[in-house]
């Protein structure tokens, strides 16, 4: 009974998204039509000006915003797994912040390899992972989950006054792109690089349900899941490696772009009321892309009044619910 | 200002007194006609009188007593600062601060400020600037190493010690907020604060004429009056020649921040230089003064094929590319036509608001390939490819 | 089943020793002693946490050093003091999880793990509960899931670490009754840590005391809450 509700609502939320998604193909400046979608993806001609703004605006933001929402989703809930804390996310504990460091200072740095795309991933990826590791072991002394977060909040503080310093030694050229960069956007990406992302994030993510078990368990408490056998350390790497690899490659791609991943992750919960995560992960993975959608839609529809940039909207969204979970665990 | 902005007010106050009939206050109600002079005083500057001609916030009046200078505030209606240079030491100005010149030493807060000094020879009146990272000119530099000009770092929060400590007698600011912090403290010490919205200007020839406001304030304004002349002849003598020109190019302008893409406004101090230099550009019919943003799709439907592409905020290729890696699809990327001043930013900032003939010139020789004006590019360059 | 040989136990301090102790299958015992002796510490290092500084643990005839997390986990099962509640974790699927080091990669339960947590859930009167989420029952209930869950991981030992401490009068009676009764009915192995010396009197249950003066453990013969004291807080 209550497995065919859920199986109902995934495919509710796939055919969301496949209407989303379609859709967003077609909101802009200029309208095309479906034939020229399909010749944009399959027979792209560079010389028509519908099939490059299909071809390199479009399809890779609609494609990116439905990888950056589930990968940010994914990793946010392997993350408030791994922390025993529903307020955790890459956001909020600096993973985003350890990748842009890392990425400012590859960028900055004069070293050809660090200003490639593969360089550019490969320093996102041990950035998000060194936070990763920080927060790890900073959890191992801290018991309080608000201390945690502000701990979280602290170091991405501290590591945006690094990246203020960086300013003094930088060329400002250079500085500018890094800036720019760092306002997250869903258009940077190009069509060519999109096959790789897709590969990374998809490979990931299920990589992350190979260890749907253990994180069960983990559900109930570090302590409780030693004693039923789990493998502490290695779950927690594995975890962190995730999460690393999912948030640096977005981050990497779009930039930091805030909330999803504690907002969807704690959506997931509230709507399908379970803790297995096979089931979280799957749920999470077509939610985040669905919201990711949605916000995108959002933009795309009020370009002609209002120009919103993506982090704003997920802020406005995130921020809020993040204060409504607050009050409700209180009370 | 706000004795001017309170005045309706004061209006109303003066009636309930003759209604209530308290001779009392008859010395209040005098003080209220002393400030009604002021209404008539007004028309005492009429804007057709003014020294500037096309600055829409500087006006300068030359009076028998003195000069006075008023500078509206570009956003904050009915706020004007208003300064009067007495020409002899008695004359005073009841709503006018008054300014004992020549300054001989002052903080400036704004490249251009810098440059304007330098092209009336006073750079020996700067006390500080914001930081030698945005200096220009060697006098200038010279000057920071060697510790007499001190460095101040941004704008709203510079170290109150500081100024007092270089002994400056006026802080001419840019007023991207409000008031300079702690002006009115300031000016109990005898610091004059002065905003400068040269920034706000749209038109080029309006951002020259603030160069008089430093003219009368280091008692070199006949220096300025004649540059003022001399540069505005020339603009509109290049104005002129771009506009018997047979070519005629698009250009657009400005680059993606985030996920927006920033331009001139139709009615901007850029926009203008370019609708003078004779080209199309995109957004020439746009109403806005400052920047406006727009989706980067909007972007590439309207510029793909558009000739030129200036002030893309990179120096290269390579970086604009960084920035944005669809830069690619415009034209005038593939043509390699994009043109920037970024390879010498801070002499631009500095020398572009006292020579926006320079400015003029350099759009028209790269617009214009007909025309031949016999002289270098000054500000802009072909950007490299690496 | 668990067999002590000349054992220190401690961090890096030795906190006691035991010279010589066996506890057998089936037999329930109270660990007394005062705070901060080593209770938890002892139950740690029989549940392979930790090591013992000197000597040789046997458990069911095979050294503790030879266990790994897996065999560990299907032979020592854990209770904690308290279980605050997981928002929408139920019940049903709590005891579930004690299931964990039976079942496959894949954490799937077949139909023997089912039927084993409902006949835990039925033990403890609780089916009727399956469905509740955690988080939504009083803390007595929870305290009789952990155990359930304990019960539910099919191992012969049981360590529970002062499960009643958080309970009231009632809760702390009917819970040391249930252990009783699963020391008899299903044979295994059970270690409680409690300071509520009364109760475990009253239910008659035997004694293992960390005799302060000593720094030793030792088992009392008698069960009376005097000598206990003595022993345990001089």
């Amino acid at each position: 009974m209550k497995n065919k509700t859920n199986s109902f609502w995934i495919f509710i939320l796939i055919l969301c998204i496949s209407f989303l998604g379609f859709t967003n193909l077609f909101i802009g400046e200029i309208s095309v039509s479906i034939k020229e979608c399909f010749n944009a993806l399959f027979n792209y001609d560079s010389n028509s000006l519908n099939q490059i703004i299909l071809h390199e605006l479009r399809i890779p933001r609609v494609s990116m915003a439905i990888l950056a929402g589930a990968a940010l989703a994914v990793s946010g809930l392997l993350m408030q797994t791994l922390f025993n804390n529903q307020l955790a996310g890459p956001y909020v504990l600096g993973l985003n912040s350890g990748a842009s460091l890392f990425i400012g200072l590859s960028m900055l740095s004069g070293f050809y390899f660090f200003n490639t795309e593969s360089g550019m991933l490969l320093s996102a990826l041990i950035g998000a992972f060194i936070l990763g590791a920080i927060m790890l072991i900073c959890s191992m002394f801290i018991r309080s989950n608000i201390s945690l977060l502000l701990i979280g909040i602290m170091l991405s503080s501290f590591i945006n006054a690094t990246i203020n310093l960086l300013e003094t030694f930088a060329e400002a050229e250079k500085l500018k792109g890094f800036f720019f960069w760092s306002m997250g956007s869903l258009q940077r990406v190009e069509f060519y690089q999109l096959f790789g992302i897709t590969l990374i994030i998809f490979l990931a993510i299920m990589l992350s349900f190979l260890i749907t078990k253990p994180l069960n368990t983990l559900v109930i408490g570090e302590k409780e899941a030693k004693s039923l056998g789990v493998n502490i350390k290695k779950v927690r790497f594995l975890c962190i490696s995730i999460t690393a690899i999912l948030t640096g490659t977005i981050t990497a791609f779009c930039g930091p772009i805030a909330f999803i991943g504690l907002a969807v992750p704690n959506l997931s919960k509230i709507i399908f009321k379970t803790q297995d995560h096979k089931k979280l992960l799957v749920v999470n993975v077509f939610l985040g892309a669905g919201f990711m959608l949605l916000c995108d839609m959002v933009i795309q529809l009020s370009n002609n009044f209002i120009l919103i940039p993506i982090n704003v909207l997920t802020s406005f969204i995130g921020a809020p619910f993040i204060i409504y979970l607050v009050i409700r665990k209180k009370s | 200002m706000t004795r001017i902005r309170m005045q309706p007010f004061f209006y109303d106050f003066m009636i309930f007194l003759v209604k209530s009939k308290k001779v009392y206050f008859i010395g209040l109600v005098l003080l209220f006609c002393s400030c009604n002079s002021k209404i008539s005083k007004t028309k005492y500057f009429d804007k057709k009188q003014s020294i500037t001609k096309h600055s829409k916030h500087l006006t300068i009046y030359e009076k028998q007593e003195g000069v006075y200078i008023h500078i509206k505030h570009p956003e904050i209606k009915n706020k004007t600062y208003r300064y009067f240079i007495p020409i002899n030491q008695q004359s005073n100005s009841t709503d006018h601060q008054k300014i004992k010149t020549p300054i001989n030493s002052m903080i400036v807060f704004s490249s251009t400020h810098i440059g304007m000094l330098s092209e009336l020879n006073k750079t020996n009146v700067i006390k500080g600037v914001v930081s030698k990272k945005y200096v220009h000119n060697k006098n200038v530099i010279k000057g920071i190493e060697s510790k007499k000009i001190i460095e101040f770092g941004e704008e709203n929060q510079p170290s109150f010690e500081k100024i007092i400590s270089s002994k400056a007698k006026l802080i001419m600011y840019s007023g991207f907020t409000d008031d300079f912090s702690k002006s009115t403290h300031l000016q109990k010490l005898g610091i004059h604060c002065i905003p400068n919205f040269d920034w706000k200007e749209p038109h080029p020839l309006g951002k020259l004429e603030w160069v008089l406001l430093f003219g009368y304030l280091t008692g070199t304004e006949k220096m300025a009056k004649i540059h003022v002349k001399e540069v505005t002849q020339k603009y509109n003598q290049l104005k002129k020649i771009a506009s018997k020109s047979k070519t005629s190019k698009t250009v657009f302008s400005g680059n993606l921040v985030g996920e927006h893409w920033w331009a001139p406004g139709g009615n901007s101090y850029k926009a203008k230089l370019f609708k003078d230099a004779k080209c199309e550009y995109r957004y020439q019919k746009n109403r806005k003064k400052g920047s406006i943003n727009m989706h980067f799709e909007k972007i590439l439907i309207d510029n793909k094929n558009t000739n030129y592409w200036f002030n893309p905020g990179f120096k290269n290729k390579k970086l604009i590319l960084q920035n944005n890696p669809k830069s690619i699809h415009f034209e005038s990327f593939k043509n390699n036509n994009i043109f920037c001043y970024s390879h010498n930013k801070n002499k631009f900032w500095e020398v572009s608001a006292c020579h926006p003939d320079y400015v003029l010139a350099d759009l028209i020789q790269i617009l214009h390939p007909d025309i031949n004006l016999k002289r270098d590019l000054y500000f802009y360059k072909k950007i490299n490819e690496k | 089943m668990i067999d002590f040989k000349e054992i220190e136990i401690g961090y890096n301090k030795t906190l006691f020793r035991v010279s010589d102790l066996k506890i057998n299958k089936g037999e329930i015992f109270v660990l007394a002693g005062k705070n901060g002796i080593g209770k938890s510490t002892l139950l740690k290092t029989i549940s392979g946490q930790i090591k013992p500084l000197k000597g040789k643990l046997i458990i069911n005839d095979k050294s503790i050093n030879r266990y790994n997390l897996k065999n560990m986990s299907q032979t020592c099962a854990i209770v904690n003091s308290s279980f605050s509640g997981i928002p929408y974790l139920t019940a049903k699927n709590y005891v579930s999880l004690g299931r964990t080091p039976h079942t496959n990669a894949w954490g799937q339960l077949n139909k023997k793990d089912e039927q084993a947590a409902v006949n835990c859930l039925k033990d403890i009167s609780m089916l009727s509960f399956q469905d509740i989420f955690t988080n939504e029952l009083s803390d007595g209930e929870r305290q009789l899931l952990s155990i359930a869950r304990a019960v539910c991981q099919d191992t012969p030992i049981i360590l529970l670490d002062e499960p009643t401490a958080f309970l009231d009068y009632k809760n702390k009676q009917k819970i040391i009754q249930y252990l009783k009764s699963i020391a008899e009915l299903k044979k295994k192995t059970i270690l409680i840590s409690s300071h509520d010396l009364d109760i475990c009197t009253q239910e008659k249950l035997p004694f293992l005391v960390i005799s302060k003066k000593e720094k030793k453990l030792k088992k009392l013969e008698k069960t009376d809450l005097k000598t206990i004291l003595k022993e345990a807080f001089n």
